[in-house]
């Protein structure tokens, strides 16, 4: 069988960098919005507690709740993506050109649909 | 309903999802549900939980060669493909029948992962070429067992068909689907109870990563009720993954199986409501 062990510890550093910023921005963020809600942590939905792409990236960065927790969620978001992308290098850079195919077409049917919207 | 319920009602569900392969959304859903989150709200941050539970739990599970890579990323095809062909079918399906479709399916697994309760291990199977082709194997250390076990994936073919079908439940459900991927991970392709749950959580993350950004582009997150839930499940999966090693196959296998009778009871009732 083929050692996979440097792909499975170099994923597991993509995985565990997501998930740990994710956490630090989410625990940040929720801080912010304790202070800004006058220390009450209720949620209420409303359109601006969206998160649209096009808005939050137009908008200049502001150091606010609602800027963390948006990076947050896009950082968990995007991680499986990453992860496809890592997986194709190395499966490039041992020649497995069976492998580099089956995340070459993971990640073109992710990509496409991404654009598409 | 506050920053601080979510999380803790989120934890448990990241927990469980990481033990039992699930993303955990069929748990949180109805819960937010029951809070009064309206349901389309409840099902786009479930989405993004389970893409949490997954990165959550893989992070562990593919250190310790748990989930296995090549396996994962050949049946990340086929499960993509049906979720997107999922979500593009909802639209003309009415979604009574579909209950009652995927809960006869679930069904089926019960009853033959009922079958194979005791099995600790599964017995040595022999390749198809399609598998062997591909290299589906893998080798872990059991904590449990205290010993390696390798084992040997078959049916590769059936596998990925399987695969479709799972995704096409993920995406005309708006689940992540794991409950489905573990069924055909154990039974059709044989693969021992743990790398079953722990590939399942790894693939499930890409499924719902399809679902998802349809919600992301529909603006449907709500990132004060996202943002928490993210943040349990996140702490549920770490914690989940530290758990499961350390328990049988057949302790597994008998979290799984009571999930799986819940999640039948609750597709039977849908279909019936719908």
């Amino acid at each position: 069988m083929k050692d996979n062990t440097s792909l499975e510890r170099l994923l597991s550093y993509i995985l565990i960098t997501g998930v740990l910023a994710s956490l630090i921005l989410s625990f940040l963020g929720l801080v912010l919005y304790y202070l800004e809600n006058k220390l009450r942590l209720e949620i209420s939905f409303s359109d601006q507690s969206i998160l649209l792409l096009d808005r939050f990236f137009s908008q200049a960065i502001q150091i606010n709740s609602h800027t963390f927790l948006s990076i947050s969620i896009l950082i968990i978001l995007f991680t499986p993506y990453i992860r496809v992308i890592t997986s194709m290098i190395y499966f490039m850079k041992i020649k497995d050109y069976k492998y580099v195919f089956l995340t070459f077409t993971v990640f073109s049917i992710l990509t496409i649909m991404f654009l598409n919207y | 309903m506050d920053v601080l319920t979510l999380i803790l009602i989120s934890i448990p569900s990241g927990i469980l999802g990481a033990i039992a392969g699930l993303g955990g959304g069929v748990i949180l859903i109805p819960l937010l549900v029951t809070m009064g989150v309206p349901i389309k709200y409840a099902i786009a941050s479930s989405i993004v939980a389970v893409i949490a539970t997954s990165s959550g739990s893989a992070a562990a599970y593919v250190r310790r060669r748990l989930s296995n890579i090549r396996v994962s990323m050949f049946l990340e095809i086929f499960t993509i493909t049906g979720a997107i062909i999922g979500a593009m079918l909802t639209v003309y399906i009415p979604s009574k029948p579909l209950y009652f479709i995927f809960g006869l399916f679930l069904i089926v697994s019960l009853i033959f992962m009922r079958k194979r309760i005791s099995d600790e291990l599964p017995f040595n199977e022999k390749q198809d070429r399609l598998s062997s082709w591909l290299k589906l194997e893998g080798d872990y250390f059991d904590e449990k067992l205290g010993m390696m076990v390798q084992y040997k994936i078959t049916n590769a073919l059936w596998g990925g068909i399987g695969m479709i079908f799972a995704g096409l439940a993920g995406g005309m459900l708006g689940i992540g689907a794991g409950i489905f991927k573990v069924s055909i991970f154990e039974l059709i392709l044989k693969m021992p109870s743990k790398p079953s749950s722990s590939t399942s959580n790894f693939i499930i993350g890409m499924t719902a990563l399809a679902g998802a950004s349809v919600y992301l582009f529909s603006g449907l997150l709500q990132i004060y009720l996202v943002a928490p839930i993210v943040t349990g499940m996140l702490i549920g999966s770490m914690i989940g993954a530290r758990i499961l090693n350390k328990l049988s196959n057949k302790a597994v296998r008998i979290i799984f199986i009571v999930i799986l009778l819940y999640v039948i009871i609750q597709m039977m009732y849908r279909g019936v409501m719908a």
